[in-house]
């Protein structure tokens, strides 16, 4: 399958689709979708609707849409948790993971797709098995290591860690597409007396935004959501990203759970925001990880 | 191309990657795995030889409970789940009026975190106030309300059931999949008198063999390495039915059996490989003849 013009070749071939017209098993297609709708939404529609209603409400139990749409559930999040703070750990550890990652990725696949390295397919290989180990697995030299580099519960300590986690995925997505770009751009430029560094920042890197854009998305994503390794580094609260700040959620709320409803809805909204306005860069990113193995 | 007077900077540009590779990849997997041969703890390292694996597969109860109930997971993700996503993603191939918003629809709770799908699963199933019950009231099945994921019989189930968001990443993955396969091989079967439902069934399926294997690789994957549902939902409660190898492995990390804990991240590990090589195989996942 070829990642680049996925969706290209997508739309072409639903302009070219089979007609319809209204009969039983249209039916049948519109109940399997409703039911997955349902299946798959109502909890979060559920739980962001509820946001908005009165702890009373909620315990009730009655009524799927709040009588009134109140706010009261925002102020005691923004109140009862630091969460603008945790908003902006997440937010510096991922932007900063995801920059890392794409120089450090880029540099390592340029060589490697490109010229006549020694060793370019045993270093290849070597990097792209890193995809299949199931970090999970790793937790405890990976705490030890951390506080033997005393980069535990720090912010750049974590960037270091995702940088190197989601090394080697990123490292065969842009190799992938480093070797789709033509043969013949580097050497006009090798005429012109451009360097190493000249070809790859000036030249390659730029010709490959979108391949790049796929894999700062992805690792953007796969970043804010992380959990299990900032809980296992960050103790300090001024560290907390928003991930592990919802372990707290549920003892610092108590039964205030408009409070956090509104809390969890808040840190659900912005990905959803960039899933809808960065929608193909997403599928495509995605689709792009998911098919490495 | 060659790369005459370029050695010194090709080294350069790839000492970074090759540095964390090996700093939090290749060293931690060396770590655990001796490691996992030695009492490891608070107090210090004591070589034990393969007590550890011993442990794991005959002494300890939690474990077994640990390594069935991720099997469990893995076969149910994987024959329910990967089997959910392509029956949506053939109705979605249909385009049916609006299938670009069900599209968009179903992939939303993939792109949203673990962590939050957590809490919001966790007041979904809750006894008291979650809609689910409500649901069942709704519909005249007060007798069935439960509380679904505290619960030794149910617990399991409802924690896999809260999984079944996937569906809409294979989805996807197969949707991409179906508009690549050549118009020409639908007329032909039209030809040949099949109705929709038997080329969905003879020219559909068999051409994404590909696609459904890497699906069922990713599912099998992630639904080994699940964690932090569990720890928020249950903690691997009540009395380990929820517990699986990543929070077993995190409660005996958090009990400083360090050790062990190695010796349970070789089986994650020795697990994740398997599963890839055999459904790889099963599918023959990379081949391209038909």
């Amino acid at each position: 399958m070829s990642h680049a013009n996925l969706l290209s070749s997508e739309r072409k071939a639903w302009e070219t689709g089979r007609n319809r017209r209204l009969s039983v098993s249209t039916i049948v297609y519109y109940l399997i979708l409703l039911f997955f709708t349902a299946a798959l939404l109502l909890p979060v529609t559920w739980l962001i609707l509820a946001s908005f209603k009165t702890n009373a409400e909620i315990l009730s139990g009655s009524g799927f849409f709040p009588e009134q749409f109140r706010l009261e559930g925002y102020q005691d999040a923004i109140e009862g948790v630091a969460i603008g703070q945790f908003f902006l750990n997440s937010f510096i550890v991922s932007t900063s993971s995801t920059i890392l990652v794409i120089l450090v990725a880029s540099m390592a696949a340029y060589p490697l797709a490109r010229l006549l390295v020694p060793w370019r397919n045993t270093l290849t290989l070597i990097f792209a098995l890193g995809i299949v180990v199931p970090v999970t697995s790793l937790i405890v030299p990976e705490v030890f290591i951390m506080r033997w580099l005393h980069l535990n519960d720090t912010k750049h300590g974590l960037i270091l860690l995702y940088t190197a986690l989601y090394f080697p995925l990123s490292f065969v997505v842009l190799r992938a597409y480093f070797l789709s770009l033509p043969p013949e751009i580097e050497e006009a430029a090798l005429i012109d007396g451009a360097n190493y560094w000249t070809m790859l920042f000036r030249l390659i890197m730029p010709l490959s935004l979108p391949g790049i854009s796929t894999v700062g998305v992805l690792v953007f994503i796969f970043t804010w959501n992380e959990f299990l390794y900032a809980l296992l580094l960050i103790s300090s609260a001024e560290n907390r990203t928003v991930q592990i700040a919802i372990r707290f959620f549920k003892s610092t709320f108590d039964f205030n759970l408009r409070g956090m409803f509104a809390a969890i809805t808040l840190v659900m909204i912005l990905p959803i925001l960039v899933f809808i306005f960065l929608q193909e860069r997403v599928v495509s990113g995605l689709t792009a990880g998911a098919t490495k193995f | 191309m060659q790369i005459r007077g370029m050695r010194l900077s090709i080294a350069l540009s790839l000492l970074p990657g090759a540095v964390l590779f090996v700093t939090f990849l290749v060293i931690p997997i060396g770590i655990m795995m001796v490691t996992s041969l030695y009492k490891w703890n608070a107090f210090g390292l004591e070589y034990v030889g393969l007590d550890n694996y011993v442990r794991l597969f005959t002494r300890d109860r939690a474990a077994m409970r640990a390594l069935s109930n991720t099997a469990i997971w893995i076969v149910a993700a994987t024959l329910i789940h990967v089997p959910l996503g392509l029956l949506v993603a053939i109705v979605l191939s249909k385009k049916l009026f609006g299938w670009r918003v069900f599209r968009t629809l179903f992939f939303i709770p993939n792109i949203i975190s673990y962590a939050s799908l957590s809490i919001v699963y966790l007041s979904f199933f809750n006894a008291r106030y979650g809609l689910f019950n409500s649901i069942l009231a709704t519909i005249g099945l007060e007798s069935l309300q439960q509380d679904w994921l505290f619960q030794t019989n149910t617990a399991l189930y409802a924690m896999i059931a809260t999984w079944l968001f996937q569906v809409g990443l294979y989805m996807l993955l197969f949707l991409a999949e179906i508009a690549a396969i050549p118009e020409s091989l639908y007329e032909a079967a039209k030809i040949d008198g099949a109705s929709e439902f038997q080329q969905d069934i003879l020219v559909t399926i068999p051409m994404m063999r590909n696609i459904i294997g890497t699906a069922m690789i990713l599912s099998a994957t992630q639904s080994l390495i699940y964690f932090e549902g569990i720890l928020i939902m249950t903690n691997g409660g009540p009395a380990n039915a929820t517990l699986n190898l990543p929070m077993f492995a995190y409660r005996n990390y958090s009990n400083f059996n360090w050790g062990y804990t190695n010796s349970i991240g070789v089986m994650i590990l020795v697990f994740g490989l398997v599963l890839i090589i055999a459904i790889r195989a099963v599918f023959r996942v990379g081949s391209v003849e038909q």
